[in-house]
């Protein structure tokens, strides 16, 4: 039985960025070392980021994974065998 | 606005669009002057070789320098990481999908040769020999597969924008 990782991952990064002295994109993308057009795409939920940028994203907020990001599954497909 | 809210991946897919698009004019218009085919008068079609090594170079250079000099009046010059993962992944997904188009086109060039030797009277390109189908078709076949990788990497990144 195989499983398709399908789902939408969501998250609160533009959220945290506020909490965090109204940090703006382009300083957040300078502290991780992406473009602030990336950053943009993830706060959009467009692009989901690397594990790495995920992790740096934890370190930077202070926060946990799942704090940052949530994964909501699509039952109907994921079941399928 | 387009350029504003692009990166620098971004900008040079635009410049590779518009290149690719202008030496294809470049070099398309050559070859309606070119007199003779490549065995007999070689020398023209080397000669426009070089014309359309001039032409690219001379394009390369302005376009970059202009996008430089824009880049420095919006402030994005200062951006630490001009290229990152995502624009990585955007590129590996154009490179396929223009890897596809290459691997056609040159089938595509030999199927036409080969089918030129064998059939007799072969409607496409019946005074064209062989080597300088050849040529051109891999000159334009190039310059088609570097529009469709850009053109595939700009619509990624307005898709997400």
């Amino acid at each position: 039985m195989s499983k398709k990782a399908k789902g939408v991952i969501s998250n609160q990064l533009r959220k945290k960025r506020f909490e965090k002295d109204e940090m703006t994109q382009q300083e957040l993308a300078k502290a991780l070392g992406v473009t602030r057009q990336t950053i943009a795409a993830i706060e959009a939920g467009k692009y989901s980021p690397s594990l790495e940028v995920a992790f740096c994203l934890t370190d930077i907020f202070d926060t946990q994974l799942d704090e940052l990001f949530q994964w909501q599954a699509n039952d109907s497909d994921a079941d399928k065998d | 606005m387009i350029f504003k809210d692009s990166n620098f991946s971004e900008q040079t897919a635009w410049i590779s669009v518009t290149f690719t698009v202008f030496i294809a004019w470049f070099y398309a218009n050559g070859m309606t002057q070119l007199e003779g085919t490549f065995s007999t008068h070689a020398d023209q079609i080397v000669g426009l070789w070089g014309q359309t090594m001039l032409a690219s170079i001379i394009f390369v250079v302005i376009a970059f320098t202009a996008l430089a000099v824009i880049r420095k009046f919006t402030g994005d010059d200062d951006d630490i990481s001009l290229v990152d993962e995502r624009d990585e992944l955007i590129e590996a997904r154009a490179t396929r999908w223009a890897y596809y188009n290459l691997s056609t086109c040159i089938i595509l060039l030999f199927v036409h040769i080969f089918c030129q030797g064998v059939i007799t009277n072969y409607p496409f390109f019946p005074n064209v020999p062989p080597i300088d189908f050849l040529i051109h078709g891999l000159m334009l076949s190039s310059l088609l597969v570097e529009f469709i990788l850009r053109a595939s990497q700009i619509y990624r990144y307005r898709k997400a924008a």
